[in-house]
């Protein structure tokens, strides 16, 4: 004889159990002093009541909601619905990772842009000849030729390393005299080479 | 639902519009936008919500109108203190108002409504443990008609029955306040709790198992 499982025998305190179960308890001594038990414990847990609040204190749990979710609104609807967390998070990602990439991808220099035969002695001289070539354009292919057979231990050796583009940023800060003059100067270099 | 608001008696500033009413006015809530109550008095629940997500801030207000009473009835079941029950109703209005965009309409909200008012609780209860405040029994037991030894073995009875329901797992609590006292369905309770009826039924069953080895140990 299979005594009432816990799920029949909460069906049995709510008097829902099956009928072929039903039988069972009819003749069982043992699951019927389990049901009445339990009946008992829930009666006197149902007994168990609760003091009702103050009625106006179902108005100001209101307000206080409201207040709540007032404090909430700014914070999340402040801004237009589709610029949410959701949005900003992929593509503040994604600036910091192109910023980072700018960083450490050095800018491609003019040696690397062009060809070792643009170099040639005959082709600088072309290129200082061509009166339509842009200053600017001259002179880093001047300078890229100049420090193209260095190497790096080289250049550090002799202090010359500084911030990342800031021989660049020398260059590009000199007056239109102070260009023109480098080129004059790393011209005649060339040429005394 | 209604909240007996018609009160008389409750602290408050008292103005008389008129011969024959008196109208009690509540400092803390007066002044409070209600047009819009009136406005979705009639809608129903999905109706309500999809207001709400179409940026009505005064149809959460109905929501919260109709639903507030039997969130706090379960907060209060669980923690058994006014103050403990208040602050989690408010939080879990403010989680369901959060979290409306996730309600999809498969369930009906009060469940929803329930399912985060247990969460909001059952996270309260296993970050501290409420102290359960033994609330005076002539608060709300009317006791004129009987005797005075037998009201008393009565009260007695619930302090001790509630300290017992205290002290049960809180799946097995959970179980019982929403069965006892919500008079939930098994199944109801299963999609609150995320459970099965059958754990529902195993839970309510070793809950009353519990409180009747708690209060047989007791004095």
């Amino acid at each position: 004889m299979n005594h009432l499982r816990p799920d029949e025998l909460v069906d049995a305190v709510e008097d829902a159990l099956a009928p072929d179960r039903r039988t069972h308890l009819a003749v069982c001594e043992i699951c019927r002093a389990e049901v009445s038990q339990l009946a008992a414990i829930l009666g006197d847990t149902r007994a168990v009541g609760m003091p009702e609040p103050s009625p106006l204190f179902w108005d100001r749990l209101s307000h206080r909601v409201r207040a709540a979710i007032a404090e909430e609104r700014p914070a999340t609807h402040g801004f237009p619905q589709w610029l949410q967390w959701p949005v900003l998070v992929p593509f503040a990602g994604l600036a910091l990772l192109l910023m980072m990439l700018a960083w450490a991808i050095p800018v491609p220099t003019v040696e690397t842009a062009i060809a070792d035969d643009q170099l040639t002695p005959g082709a600088m001289a072309a290129v200082s000849e061509d009166p339509s070539a842009d200053a600017a354009e001259d002179t880093w292919v001047a300078v890229t030729h100049l420090i193209g057979p260095l190497d790096i231990q080289t250049v550090e050796a002799a202090g010359l390393i500084g911030a990342p583009g800031a021989a660049e940023q020398a260059v590009l800060d000199m007056t239109s005299d102070e260009q023109e003059e480098l080129i004059r100067l790393l011209k005649q270099e060339l040429a005394g080479s | 639902m209604t909240d007996g608001s018609a009160v008389h008696f409750w602290p408050g500033r008292f103005s008389a519009p008129g011969p024959w009413t008196v109208r009690v006015v509540d400092p803390e809530t007066e002044g409070d936008a209600t047009p819009d109550i009136q406005t979705y008095a009639g809608l129903d629940d999905t109706a309500l919500v999809a207001a709400c997500l179409a940026g009505d801030p005064g149809a959460f207000d109905v929501i919260v109108e109709r639903h507030r009473r039997t969130v706090y009835q379960v907060c209060f079941r669980f923690v058994g203190n006014h103050e403990d029950a208040s602050d989690l109703s408010q939080d879990a209005f403010v989680r369901a108002w959060k979290g409306l965009k996730s309600f999809k309409g498969q369930a009906q909200l009060s469940t929803w409504l329930y399912r985060i008012a247990v969460n909001a609780c059952l996270n309260r209860v296993s970050a501290k443990k409420l102290a359960t405040e033994v609330i005076e029994p002539e608060q709300f037991v009317d006791t004129r008609a009987e005797v005075p030894g037998a009201a008393l073995r009565r009260d007695e009875r619930a302090i001790a029955v509630r300290r017992a329901i205290a002290k049960l797992p809180e799946k097995q609590r959970a179980t019982l306040i929403l069965r006892t006292y919500q008079e939930l369905s098994h199944q109801q309770i299963a999609d609150i709790l995320g459970s099965s009826v059958g754990a529902v039924k195993a839970n309510f069953f070793h809950a009353l198992a519990n409180l009747k080895k708690i209060l047989g140990t007791e004095p």
